[in-house]
């Protein structure tokens, strides 16, 4: 059954429906959650949020977007919120307390991540690209996330993104700008 | 170069998959999770009668704390005035 066809059999309560559209999406919804969020708890908390979303939402979807595109869109701004509140969370935190009690190690750094999917003799690059590609701005990070991780031709990433195609390489050139100025950094500070 | 091949380290990387009980929880959460008000959701007649009730029942008990006050003030002045008590002694 096509997604369009399975979202209006979701709308009606149809938990097969449902169900199958979880299985054809969510390799999808949990790669982006967890380019994003860089944790696999977290990025199932996310996958989560995201079809709980998409089995009470199902009666607005519109089909003038496709299905992929709405999903895509509930998926990356349930991160984005993710994000936004631990970074909330974090700015208290670090007012409050800096250093862990007993240890006195700094409790806010961030946790190298290693993606399962990629290769062994990359998996240091692509730990350190991901902890790059958190330093950039939303915009930047998410147009990054869909044509490097997810593969997304530029055409998708801009239905997604609610731009033009233009917008959206300008988008790329100033992320791999942005990583690149990072990462030089990265590799300065370890020469030193 | 160093930094391009960091750039492109995810070339070729391969998919993750969430959780087998991934499905379960979402169930769970969709099962659990109250919906919002506007989507979908309805306040049954009963909760609003109740809501109704209490209202009224504050609203009865404001206007009788209100009036016994009144009252109290009217008769005191009455009681005052049956004893001459508002008028001023010996004339000055």
């Amino acid at each position: 059954m096509p997604s369009e066809d399975l979202i209006i059999e979701i709308a009606k309560g149809n938990q097969q429906a449902f169900r199958q559209l979880y299985e054809d999406f969510q390799t999808r919804v949990y790669n982006t959650s967890l380019s994003y969020l860089q944790n696999a708890e977290e990025a199932e908390e996310a996958c989560q949020d995201v079809f709980v979303e998409v089995y009470q939402s199902a009666g607005k979807f519109r089909s003038d977007a496709q299905v992929s595109t709405w999903i895509y869109r509930i998926t990356i701004n349930k991160c984005l919120d993710r994000i936004r509140y631990k970074q909330r969370q974090k700015r208290f935190a670090f007012i409050t307390s800096i250093l862990h009690k007993e240890t006195g190690e700094l409790l806010h750094d961030i946790p190298v991540f290693h993606h399962p999917g990629v290769a062994l003799e990359q998996k240091e690059n692509a730990a350190t690209l991901f902890k790059a590609i958190k330093e950039l701005p939303e915009n930047q990070q998410t147009a990054f996330i869909l044509k490097q991780a997810e593969g997304l031709p530029q055409k998708e990433i801009a239905e997604i993104m609610n731009m033009t195609e233009k917008a959206v390489e300008s988008l790329m050139q100033r992320a791999k700008a942005g990583l690149r100025k990072s990462l030089g950094y990265f590799y300065e500070d370890r020469r030193k | 170069m160093k930094t391009d091949d960091v750039l492109n380290s995810l070339e070729g990387m391969q998919r993750a998959k969430p959780g087998r009980d991934l499905y379960g929880g979402i169930m769970d959460k969709i099962n659990n999770t109250r919906i919002p008000l506007g989507k979908g959701r309805t306040i049954s007649l009963k909760t609003v009668s109740a809501a109704a009730a209490c209202l009224l029942v504050l609203l009865t008990l404001n206007i009788v704390t209100v009036s016994s006050k009144h009252m109290t003030k009217n008769s005191m002045e009455d009681v005052a005035n049956y004893y001459q008590l508002n008028e001023q002694p010996f004339g000055l």
